[in-house]
């Protein structure tokens, strides 16, 4: 049921893309972003899928698990290609009833933000299959430490996100328990009309909301028993070093993002 | 009400790497009017197996029937069997939501339909079964204490007018005399209203006290379903599955190997009193 959500889930497997720094891994995952949109030819194409298919190859990650991530994604991916298909003006009109035209530049950009959104959800859930949730936060508080100098909390921000996804599984875990709690006292989530269905969350909701402000609370005072008193001065379990897995996979990343600027310039 | 479960299975996840099974082929039969006692550790599977019993979990194979009626079939009425059947969850007091005490015990009667006047009633009822003061009523749930919000609770799935009753460890967390208070109530509920019940619990000593008959679960399989006296006389099989004879039957067990024969089948504090004074009596 609800644990079926695959979106931002951590799969520990040993494979080579697990094993690269989380902080070159978030940089090399936003450049991946940008260079997707760079993209917009056959070859420049064929070159993204087989740079994403390599990855997904070498994280040991099933492709099946990959092509669920895309499944929370598809009503918005397809809304999008609707949108580009029947709102593009063109000259060359392959199609028209009435008002209603298909123009050839319509069907080239519907099938250019498609894929486009199709690799950047690939990519991005790929960073998050393949990297612990630890790592992630470590990675994005050594990422944002050159913002603390202008009053960034590098530090708080990343404490908050470790702790809310440390969460996450155990908030769905609670859902569930009151939700079954509450289907046994005769409540029915499934049948009915939108209001009424969000009519009867409410019974689940509020319990929840009481229970996670309670925890917070009971967190908060467990941190301060243990003398944790923010970033200031704090040293780590693991320290992130730059090794020969990271030199390899950044010579990878430069050469893939050559070829698409080069191919991206020369128009090919 | 009868509960009749034949060769019942079912695996957690099934096909991820997560894979577990959760129950393994189990079947008994709970006779109405029998209070049950249901053992096993954390994870053996306990509570897969009575969220099956009310419709809340649907077994991979197997069948379960409820008065004749396979729960198990497509198309069955859930919620005709969930009123029928009372499941009181682990720390049920985390469900409670409502403004007002009355209220949050209504909620379950009104999803069922019941008029304004049967749901007045059967609060009324119900509160004092758990031992409550009906001033509580207008309270907010969230203001009472742990044990009266546990009661709240339990009053709550009663309300219901269920047939069966199912507690999932009902005393977990409570001080001696709140859980004396419960386990009273709900022995009351057995003896006055007929109620089947059956009783998960950790506690030996609750089952001991209370049970007509123990249902022993590890690893996802029926170990064993017997009266208490033959449960308890094997303390070696208990063991083997990391639990053990109630604190007085072992302290009996510790006397007999000592020399001192008090008699076989003593697994409450009464029992056990019982036989200390006849033995002294026949000794002097």
């Amino acid at each position: 049921m609800l644990t079926d959500i695959t979106l931002g889930q951590y799969f520990p497997i040993d494979s080579v893309i697990h094993k690269i720094d989380p902080r070159a891994k978030i940089l090399f995952t936003l450049f991946y972003i940008i260079l997707v949109f760079l993209a917009d030819s056959y070859v420049t194409y064929g070159l993204v899928a087989l740079f994403s298919i390599s990855v997904v190859v070498l994280s040991k990650i099933k492709f099946t698990v990959v092509l669920k991530s895309l499944k929370p994604m598809l009503f918005v991916i397809i809304i999008t290609a609707v949108i580009n298909v029947f709102f593009t003006s063109g000259t060359e009109i392959l199609w028209s009833y009435k008002f209603i035209k298909i123009t050839k530049t319509g069907v080239v950009n519907a099938v250019n933000m498609a894929l486009r959104l199709i690799f950047l959800v690939v990519g991005s859930s790929l960073l998050t299959y393949t990297t612990s949730p630890i790592m992630l936060t470590d990675g994005i508080e050594r990422l944002l430490k050159p913002f603390s100098k202008i009053g960034l909390p590098s530090h708080e921000i990343a404490m908050m996100m470790t702790i809310a996804l440390r969460f996450i599984p155990t908030l769905l875990e609670e859902t569930e328990k009151i939700m079954t709690a509450q289907k046994s006292r005769g409540a029915d989530f499934e049948s009915g009309n939108i209001i009424k269905r969000a009519k009867a969350l409410i019974p689940v909701l509020i319990p929840l909301f009481i229970n996670s402000f309670k925890r917070a609370d009971e967190l908060a005072t467990a941190m301060e028993c243990r003398c944790y008193r923010g970033g200031e001065g704090r040293t780590r379990l693991r320290v992130l070093k730059f090794g020969i897995i990271d030199l390899f996979s950044l010579i990878i990343m430069l050469v893939f993002s050559i070829l698409m600027i080069t191919f991206g310039v020369l128009n090919i | 009400m009868s509960i009749k479960v034949e060769n019942v299975s079912f695996v957690y996840g099934k096909g991820t790497p997560f894979e577990k099974k959760a129950v393994d082929d189990i079947s008994f039969c709970v006779k109405k009017g029998e209070f049950i006692g249901l053992i096993g550790h954390t994870g053996s599977g306990k509570s897969t197996l009575i969220q099956m019993l009310n419709g809340l979990i649907k077994p991979d194979s197997g069948k379960i029937f409820i008065n004749g009626c396979d729960i198990t079939a497509d198309k069955v009425n859930l919620k005709e069997i969930r009123s029928k059947i009372g499941l009181v969850f682990q720390y049920p007091e985390y469900q409670l939501f409502e403004e007002t005490v009355y209220k949050d015990i209504a909620y379950g009667p009104s999803n069922f339909n019941k008029s304004k006047e049967e749901i007045d009633s059967v609060i009324n009822e119900v509160i004092s079964l758990v031992g409550l003061d009906s001033s509580i009523l207008e309270k907010s749930p969230f203001e009472l204490s742990g044990g009266q919000k546990r009661r709240v609770a339990i009053a709550g799935v009663l309300a219901m007018s269920p047939d069966i009753l199912i507690l999932d460890e009902p005393t977990a967390g409570l001080d001696p005399a709140g859980r004396n208070d419960i386990l009273a109530c709900i022995k009351n509920l057995h003896e006055q209203k007929g109620m089947t019940v059956i009783l998960v619990s950790h506690s030996m000593e609750d089952i001991a006290n209370n049970v007509d008959k123990i249902m022993i679960v590890s690893d996802a399989k029926l170990v064993s379903f017997d009266y208490p006296s033959e449960i308890f006389k094997d303390s070696e099989m208990l063991k083997n599955i990391g639990l053990n004879v109630p604190q007085v039957t072992r302290v009996v067990n510790h006397l007999k190997q000592k020399g001192i024969n008090l008699g076989n089948n003593i697994y409450t504090v009464e029992a056990a009193v019982d036989a200390i004074l006849k033995y002294v009596k026949e000794e002097s």
